[in-house]
């Protein structure tokens, strides 16, 4: 699905959402023939035949419950690209925007869908290094930075935990592939490294997914600009979690560690997420708090793992997508509109923008769980889930209803102070009438409110995927009934007493509200996400407390350091190693020309050393490669010659140029530490010269030239060895080697002229 | 001050490098030569003219940017490296063909784009050089 | 032969290293075009000098023979690596000027200070 990113660049020029926009419809049309052709209890494997890696391959996965989500994914991301068309039309960057707007879908719909978990772990970073931008968009801001440096570093670090699991499983299984590992029926819920495995795999869904402890990045995460709020929150990036634990449901789902520990982190978090979000002005914030109540109670179900409750889990995820976009879109078009968030200033929108408003109010509904709403269904699921559990509804059931009661009151507070007038309020004005406003920035929230509308009325249309997606999530066959009414039972009565609650709770906001800022303030103490960057900070200090004193910023020292310990280590070494010294056999004649080469570039050698004028020595040097030159040149390595010999000339050209204008050597050291180095250094040459006759005389493979010797002809169809190895044989390593001098060059250029820009800029 | 003498000298001495340059990279395959001793070659012949004319005669003379004649060498070899991906074959695979008596293949297109940038590469150190250390007296 | 040549190389990272451990960064550049010069010699000389005939397939037959070529593969190692010694140098010789130009000294200690933040 990453088949995005690479047309993304050519449209980005129209710089227009819309038409991106097509893309993701286009999917989703296809998505949805294949939802209604999807026979139960199969599965559709669509191998690409590409491979990352010859262990990984890029592979997809067609099932009920990659169809789901990957609906909502298309569906959604489709709304919000058209969505922020408009939204977006006054940022600068709109085309970065949209460019990780669409790679983030890219990934996230190559998550849901890929068969082999290492692909779906690569999908799973992309999706939190495309976020990352995405969060910190407004880049300017520091809160915004702040924000999304937590998110990253959260979720990959939970990213990181993802990859070991993966690799365990993968190594246990004997396969990366899901479809195998289900076909396997693979489980090790009694092998000993189950514990490990889950412990990663919790991190990883916590991170990513939003859970307590690690909750406090999701609010944060409201600096985004709110189509990404919209896109995260409803259809993606927290989602990937909920979507990770039903992948692994039928490999490591069931055993009681699962049961208790999701049910009780996914409990706290729908408790805390709910109870937070009353003590909210910012509607962004407001809502984000319940998508943390959301997602912990889709852990919570998923961690009962009875068919009724990943049943009511799988519904619960569209219900929640269908409204949270809607009504994070809706937030987008009041804020635009009016130019605020705070609930204390906005009154009145029902008669100023009654098309926004009544979307809004389905999703309210929806989110409130009042017929005949898609929400009802799901919550009507699940607290028939939570009283089918009867070892855990004592703790299940209070918390979820409490929750369900608050996000009743949520609804109503909103609908109450937002939309209605009460009394002391002044409507706010409106920048444009909602008629001017352009079709496909309300079309977003009125499309997902009515789905969630029509979904409620014919639920019968969800039950062929759910009983796809429930087989091979429960590896049994499930027929799935879906209604409004379900008759008269203690289900009906817990949602009556939910809403009747509800509006107690609303009616008595005042009083409530206050107490929970009382304890917000009181566990603001503990506030999270200062504590988080707190710990950072200290390890960033501390990190470079302990690197100023091992690098202590004198290049010499680290040299001599160096030098030093690789001489005492080398030299210990060659001394326990057994056989002569300096081996006379073996050799070849000693050609005396050579050695005259040798000894008059070696005296030049000195000379460059000890000479004090520049000029002398940069020629001494010269001297020295061209000698070298020669002796290539009599051993019969003659392109090395040529090669030698026009490179020094060039460098001596390049030195002269550059030396000009610098100054003259200058005594610097005293004569102490010169000696100093002259030991060192002389300890060096013995080192190599030693390290240099010994070497010679081990000999561990066979060497490859010889293969090279016999096929240059017959394969490279060259005569001359070398230039065949270096284009043919071993072509990569002159590819990088001649990347490295591009960038050479590159790099000389920007030293020199960096400066001479920035003259010419003022 | 100029030396016509020397002015003849440097250019006649440029072409000649560059055409003995090609010659050493055709024949490379098969004696000595090769694209980095060609391009070494031609850049001298560049690097002379620079010295003598001034390092914008360099750039007038070759008329493009030399970044870009980097960036053409590097994408040279890179598309001889791709192309065999296009027959169903690994990357950087060498694919011959004759042309009469003389094998042409992808090697040698990976070999010009080696000549390219290193007569890029050093052409644009030596011109960036004596432009801003104002060697063009 | 080997073993003058060793030694020849041992002097030249001599030298190299002496001229490293300078505090001028003039000196350092020269060192550091020795010891590339001196390493390119070492690779040469681990592929074994006793076989020295010109590295090529000669005319008429298919293979070389590998008793008697000069070993192939260090030669192309070397090809590349003095090519690459040739940008080296000419980036640090810019970086050195650009140093320069910048503090005005070319006392190495300095830049251990303008190094920090």
């Amino acid at each position: 699905m990453g088949f995005l990113a690479p047309f993304l660049r050519k449209l980005l020029k129209s710089y227009t959402g819309r038409i991106m926009a097509l893309f993701p419809f286009g999917l989703f049309a296809v998505l949805s023939y294949l939802f209604f052709l999807l026979p139960d209890e199969t599965a559709h494997l669509v191998d690409t035949g590409l491979k990352l890696l010859p262990e990984i391959s890029l592979s997809f996965r067609f099932d009920g419950l990659s169809l789901i989500f990957g609906l909502m994914v298309s569906g959604i991301g489709g709304l919000v690209l058209g969505y922020s068309s408009f939204y977006m039309a006054h940022y600068s960057g709109r085309s970065k925007f949209y460019f990780f707007l669409v790679l983030f879908m890219g990934s996230m719909l190559g998550l849901v869908f890929a068969d082999n978990l290492i692909a779906f772990f690569i999908f799973w970073e992309l999706t939190s290094i495309t976020s990352f931008f995405l969060i910190g968009f407004e880049h300017e801001n520091e809160k915004t930075r702040q924000a999304a440096l937590q998110a990253l570093l959260l979720t990959a670090f939970g990213g990181l935990c993802l990859l070991f699991a993966v690799i365990m499983i993968g190594n246990m299984a004997g396969t990366y592939s899901l479809t195998n590992i289900y076909q396997q029926g693979f489980r090790f819920g009694a092998h000993s490294n189950y514990y490990l495995v889950f412990v990663l795999i919790f991190v990883a869904v916590a991170t990513k997914s939003a859970q307590f402890p690690f909750h406090f990045w999701l609010p944060g995460a409201m600096h985004a600009p709110t189509p990404v709020s919209a896109y995260l929150h409803s259809a993606t990036m927290v989602n990937a979690g909920i979507f990770l634990l039903l992948r692994l449901n039928p490999i490591m789902g069931g055993t009681i560690i699962w049961k208790t520990i999701f049910v009780i982190t996914g409990g706290i978090t729908m408790f805390i997420g709910a109870f937070y979000s009353m003590g909210q002005k910012d509607l962004k914030r407001i809502l984000a708090f319940t998508t943390i109540s959301a997602l912990g109670t889709m852990v919570l179900l998923i961690g009962m793992n009875s068919t009724a409750s990943i049943q009511a889990a799988l519904i619960f995820f569209i219900v929640h997508g269908l409204y949270k976009g809607g009504l994070f879109m809706m937030t987008g078009i009041i804020d635009k509109n009016t130019g605020t968030r705070d609930i204390a200033r906005l009154a009145g929108l029902l008669k100023k923008m009654p098309v926004t408003s009544i979307a809004a109010i389905l999703s309210l509904l929806s989110m409130s769980g009042i017929p005949p709403m898609l929400g009802f269904i799901g919550k009507e699921l699940i607290y028939d889930a939570k009283i089918q559990m009867p070892e855990l509804s004592w703790l299940v059931i209070p918390l979820g209803v409490a929750s369900n009661m608050i996000m009743v009151a949520i609804s109503l507070l909103i609908f109450y102070e937002i939309f209605l007038q009460p009394k002391g309020k002044q409507t706010v004005a409106l920048k444009q009438p909602e008629k001017t406003l352009p079709g496909n920035f309300l079309a977003g929230p009125v499309t997902l409110a009515l789905v969630g509308l029509t979904l409620g009325l014919f639920p019968g249309w969800l039950e062929n995927i759910m009983s796809n997606a429930l087989y091979f999530i429960q590896g049994e066959i499930v027929d799935v009934h879906l209604s409004l009414w379900h008759g008269f039972n203690k289900v009906l009565i817990l949602s009556i007493f939910t809403v009747a609650m509800g509006i107690v709770i609303f009616l008595f906001r005042k009083p409530i509200g206050s107490l929970v800022q009382v304890i917000i303030r009181w566990t603001d103490q503990y506030y999270l996400p200062e504590r988080f960057n707190q710990l950072i900070k200290n390890y960033l200090h501390l990190a470079g407390r302990q690197t100023n004193r091992i690098q202590h910023g004198y290049h010499r020292y680290y040299l001599i350091t160096f030098f030093t310990i690789t001489f005492a280590l080398v030299m210990y070494q060659l001394a326990t190693l057994k056989g002569d010294w300096i081996p006379i056999y073996e050799t070849s004649p000693i050609k005396w020309h050579v050695v005259m080469v040798l000894t008059f570039s070696m005296l030049a050698v000195l000379f460059a050393v000890f000479t004090r004028s520049r000029i002398s020595a940069i020629i001494a040097l010269g001297v020295l490669g061209y000698g070298i030159s020669i002796l290539y040149m009599f051993y019969g390595a003659v392109d090395l010659a040529i090669t030698q010999f026009l490179v020094e000339t060039v460098i001596m050209v390049i030195f002269v140029m550059v030396i000009y204008h610098l100054p003259l050597f200058a005594t610097l050291s005293s004569t102490k530490t010169r000696i100093r180095d002259g030991l060192i250094a002389i300890g060096v040459g013995v080192m190599v010269a030693f390290l240099l006759l010994k070497a010679r005389f081990i000999n561990l493979e066979p060497p490859i030239s010889d293969y090279f010797a016999q096929n240059s002809l017959l394969k490279g169809h060259g005569r001359n060895i070398v230039n065949v190895i270096l284009v043919d044989f071993r072509a990569l390593d002159t590819l990088g080697e001649i990347t490295v001098l591009a960038l050479a060059a590159a790099g000389v250029f920007t030293l020199l002229r960096l400066d001479i820009n920035r003259k010419d800029k003022h | 001050m100029r030396n016509l003498i020397l002015e003849k000298i440097a250019t006649l001495f440029l072409y000649v490098m560059i055409g003995f340059a090609l010659f050493l990279l055709l024949r490379g395959h098969n004696s000595p030569g090769g694209g980095f001793i060609a391009g070494i070659l031609a850049a001298s012949g560049f690097l002379m003219y620079a010295i003598v004319f001034g390092s914008e005669a360099v750039l007038k003379k070759i008329v493009v940017n030399p970044r870009y004649i980097i960036g053409t060498g590097l994408l040279l070899s890179l598309i001889s490296a791709i192309i065999p991906i296009f027959w169903g074959l690994p990357p950087m695979t060498a694919i011959w063909g004759t042309l009469g008596k003389i094998h042409v293949g992808t090697p040698l297109l990976f070999d010009t784009g080696v000549f390219v940038l290193v007569t890029g590469m050093i052409i644009s150190i030596i011109t960036n050089i004596m432009d801003v250390l104002k060697w063009n007296s | 032969m080997e073993f003058i040549i060793a030694i020849f190389i041992g002097l030249l990272y001599a030298c190299g290293v002496y001229l490293l451990l300078r505090r001028s960064i003039v000196k350092l550049i020269l060192g550091v075009l020795i010891l590339s010069n001196a390493t390119n010699l070492i690779i040469f000389l681990s592929g074994g000098i006793q076989r020295n005939e010109i590295s090529f397939i000669p005319e008429g037959s298919e293979v070389a023979n590998p008793e008697v070529i000069l070993d192939p593969l260090p030669q192309a190692l070397i090809l590349t690596a003095i090519v690459i010694g040739l940008g080296i140098a000419a980036y640090i010789l810019a970086l050195k000027y650009k140093y320069f130009e910048k503090t005005g000294t070319h006392d190495l200690d300095q830049l251990s200070k303008t190094d920090q933040k």
